[in-house]
């Protein structure tokens, strides 16, 4: 089920809400929560439902036998992670192993295919990080399991992060307080994060898809470039649009999620790019792999050979193919640069860094989105050569101009969000406010009516 | 004093409605003729897919969804100033894009405008796996039936032409059409064996005089040529067949006529004028239609002006019945022929009739009889077993011709 879908919209997030705040005990909210939260993850796959409840538990058991027989923690964390991993590795990998092996020993060996969960690779994580948690004693394991499986299993983020820490929500789980004005708050957050997807992210999409699939060898240097902002903004507005609406139901309901994206696009090096977006995934790796293996407070060699490690890992989390692994190699050589080299000049011209920044930015969302090594190599190529200049085929052209003004919204939204600050100022800014807010949601409802299915890009992570 | 919220008020007004349209209130099907099918009722939702099993495979989820989405408040309204948004938006980029100096094409919904004219067409026809499997199987069936069959009775194939099949656009769109390769791979593969044309087009112009602007079908002038073409192809064989009858009298309706592919846009993207011929000949034939004698399509054509929201082009000439048959009078000796086809045979049904003593037409989407309403499959066999049957003609438009499984003739091969 899709945030964006209005069967959740006015049927499920409804009868959700209502049976919420009917019940003012937080244990039957929670009760509530979970089993809502089940149902949501059972309406898109029944199947798999059983593979979630199997982690809850396991992690519930692994972190109370953790907090309990404190000699051999460190064995239970190490097979806990083995379970866990082996769990994603081989709903997510194990094809691609199979692949390279095949390609190695120039055999034919096949499986048959194998679907991927929708959300393991986020639930594993937030398992993960839980359980990691417990045994460097940031938090008590929780000996109540229908608040633990309420937790992981909740639905704001259950499927496309963000990757909630036990530690964020822990207190909030229990003694979460709703009010009239988070409610509100909360449900604006969610509208906007709804207007991002259904009317940037989507129309986005049809000039980058436009773009991208088609020759590859035949796109001329403006189209190229437009083909890769487009793909930045589209996967932008997309990703952030979700997080948003994660964070505003969880407003909603009491909880204070943390911000997941920091306008991404401001960002003068790629350090901070990294800062600013997927926060909750980055700051994972960084907790759970970068520190544990040293982090930079090696030698120099071992330094490189951690930032390799976990921008690899970083690729890999985001599907099973080498176009990913080498994206978040790419990013992984841009830092080491950074560091290196250009750390001490790029703060000193904003305007400069900042064009640095979105340039290889830009160049590694490319990488992102191209089907493959070779089709990356030639549209990187097609971005560089000027021979083609103008030659545009008419459906790409009117894909751009059918969607203009949804591309010239999606940059006016990147721009600073502080240069529109003063605008609080103008009298009675909280009616216009919901009045634009009601607008964008009535547009919404519009194109929701229209469009045919358009899952997250992040569904299958 | 709390903030009210105008958003959320909207929001709850809207569930209100989604609660009362879909769970409460509409229980009888609702036709949509845009989309030609019926619109979820939550009778039909619970009656199919009310069960366990349905939910482990999906299905209920999918329904369930289709089931809001139908009953959704104002969808109809909804659907519409998007449409119309569209348009204004399509009109004022037109300019940026179009070029005179070949036809090209911009998108409004699913489709393609040729420059300004108001004409639609699909995407050129593209192949794939699927498509060239569905393409080899139906060659392979007509070799069947001609291995059976080709000895007593005389086989043809007439395809009218759509600009998908044409290599008019391949430029815009970068992938060529592969329209001319499926045809000359069915003509080489069927040669000596079936005569195989198709509808014949020297421009995009001569196209659009022969087409409807909003409609997938032909126009009367199109059709006219079509059946013009079909009896000259058969006369090579059956030189006693009379030459195509000229048109006596043309007519032309004043209501719009909202095409196929204007319904999908609620009529927002322009109509045709709804023209049709009559014919010199006048000959005493006697129609059966599904088992009972009546004339294909609505009875009084003038009523089509008192009727709003109904497909035009059926309501004229008949929709896909599954059985039509002619018996002409005026020709005792005459021929008889199976006509194998689609909806664009409705538009010269009758005029075919006249060159035969015995025409039937058989719809094989639409197959079904009275003694045995379960039996959607038509036995070629069983019909040239039980009629006389001289000439068997494939009267189809490509999508059917070439990918439509259930034109496959299923024929036993124990002779």
């Amino acid at each position: 089920m899709l945030f964006n879908s209005l069967e959740f919209l006015f049927v499920f997030f409804p009868w959700f809400l209502c049976f919420t705040f009917f019940f003012k005990k937080r244990s039957i909210q929670n009760g509530i929560l979970l089993l809502f939260s089940l149902f949501f993850y059972a309406w898109g796959e029944p199947k798999n439902l059983i593979l979630m409840i199997f982690m809850i538990l396991v992690s519930y058991v692994s972190a109370l036998l953790i907090e309990h027989v404190h000699k051999r923690k460190k064995v239970i964390l190490v097979l806990y992670i083995g379970i866990a991993l082996g769990l994603l590795g081989y709903f997510k990998y194990l094809n691609f192993l199979i692949d390279i092996l095949s390609t190695l020993f120039s055999s034919n060996l096949e499986l048959k295919t194998i679907l991927l969960p929708i959300g393991i690779s986020f639930y594993t994580f937030q398992c993960m990080s839980y359980v990691i948690d417990v045994y460097r004693n940031h938090c008590s394991a929780q000996k109540n399991l229908l608040i633990f499986a309420s937790y992981v299993a909740l639905f704001p983020q259950l499927i496309a992060g963000p990757i909630v820490r036990y530690t964020t929500v822990e207190r909030e789980m229990i003694f979460r307080k709703t009010s009239h004005e988070g409610f509100i708050e909360g449900f604006n957050r969610f509208t906007i994060g709804l207007g991002k997807k259904v009317l940037l992210a989507n129309n986005l999409a049809l000039i980058a898809d436009s773009i991208f699939d088609s020759n590859i060898h035949l796109i001329p240097v403006n189209v190229a470039w437009v083909g890769a902002i487009s793909y930045a903004m589209q996967i932008y507005f997309d990703f952030s649009g979700y997080s948003d609406m994660a964070i505003g139901i969880g407003r909603m309901l009491g909880f204070h999620f943390l911000e997941n994206f920091d306008e991404p696009y401001l960002s003068r090096s790629i350090t901070e790019f990294w800062r600013r977006w997927h926060i909750s995934l980055g700051t994972w790796f960084r907790d759970y792999v970068y520190i544990p293996l040293g982090g930079n407070r090696v030698s120099f060699p071992r330094w490189i050979l951690n930032i390799l490690i976990v921008w690899s890992l970083t690729g890999l989390w985001h599907g099973a193919s080498w176009n990913f692994i080498f994206w978040g190699l790419y990013f992984a050589l841009l830092l080491i640069i950074e560091k290196m080299i250009l750390y001490p000049y790029l703060y000193r011209h904003s305007f400069f860094s900042h064009v640095y920044a979105l340039f290889f930015i830009l160049i590694g969302w490319v990488l992102f989105r191209t089907e493959n090594l070779i089709d990356c190599f030639y549209y990187w190529i097609a971005m560089i050569d000027f021979r083609h200049l103008g030659n545009v085929a008419s459906l790409i052209k009117y894909s751009f101009f059918e969607n203009l003004p949804f591309f010239l919204a999606g940059l006016f939204f990147c721009l600073p969000s502080k240069w529109f600050s003063s605008i609080k100022k103008i009298p009675f800014f909280f009616l216009w406010k919901d009045l634009c807010l009601t607008l964008l949601f009535l547009l919404c409802i519009l194109f929701i009516v229209n469009e045919s299915y358009s899952p997250f890009i992040y569904f299958r992570f | 004093m709390k903030r009210i919220s105008i958003l959320f008020i909207t929001y709850c007004l809207f569930t209100g409605g989604v609660l009362y349209s879909a769970f409460l209130d509409r229980f009888q099907p609702e036709e949509t003729t845009v989309e030609n099918r019926e619109l979820k009722t939550l009778k039909a939702f619970i009656m199919k897919d009310g069960n366990w099993n349905s939910f482990q495979t999906g299905s209920f989820q999918n329904q369930f969804q289709r089931l809001v989405n139908d009953q959704f408040p104002m969808r109809n309204t909804f659907l519409k100033v998007k449409l119309k948004l569209e348009a204004l938006h399509s009109s004022l980029i037109a300019e940026m894009v179009g070029n005179n100096e070949r036809p090209i094409l911009f998108k409004n919904g699913d489709f393609y405008q040729i420059n300004n004219t108001g004409y639609y067409v699909s995407a050129p026809l593209s192949s794939n796996e699927t498509r060239d499997q569905l393409f080899e199987n139906r060659l392979w069936n007509f070799e069947e039936i001609y291995k059976k069959y080709g000895n007593e009775i005389k086989l043809y194939i007439y395809k009218p032409t759509l600009a998908d099949e044409t290599d008019w656009f391949d430029e815009t769109f970068i992938y060529p059409s592969e329209g001319e390769r499926f045809f000359l791979r069915m003509k080489d593969q069927l040669e000596n064996k079936y005569r195989v044309q198709e509808q014949d087009f020297d421009s995009i112009e001569d196209y659009m005089l022969q087409h409807f602007k909003t409609d997938h079908h032909w126009n009367d002038l199109g059709a006219y040529q079509g059946y013009s073409d079909i009896i000259t192809m058969i006369q090579q064989d059956f030189p006693s067949i009379a030459d195509p009858y000229p048109i006596r009298s043309r007519s032309c309706y004043a209501f719009p006529f909202y095409g196929s592919l204007s319904m999908k846009t609620m009529g927002i993207y322009g109509s045709d004028q709804f023209c049709d011929y009559q014919l010199e000949e006048d000959n005493k034939i006697e129609v059966w239609v599904d088992g009972l004698e009546q004339k294909p399509g609505l009875e009084e054509k003038i009523l089509l002006e008192d009727l709003d929201d109904i497909y035009i082009y059926e309501a004229y000439h008949g929709t896909n019945y599954s059985l039509i048959e002619y018996t002409n009078h005026s020709i005792p000796d005459g021929l008889s022929i199976l006509i194998l086809a689609d909806s664009f045979s409705n538009s010269i049904n009758d005029d075919l009739a006249l060159h035969f003593k015995n025409t039937t037409i058989v719809d094989p989407r639409a197959w079904t009889t009275e003694e045995d309403p379960m039996n959607t499959h038509f036995s070629l066999d069983e019909f040239i077993a039980t009629h006389k049957v001289d000439i068997i003609l494939w009267l189809q438009y490509y999508e059917s011709l070439y990918f439509d499984s259930r034109m496959y003739m299923h024929i036993d091969l124990q002779y």
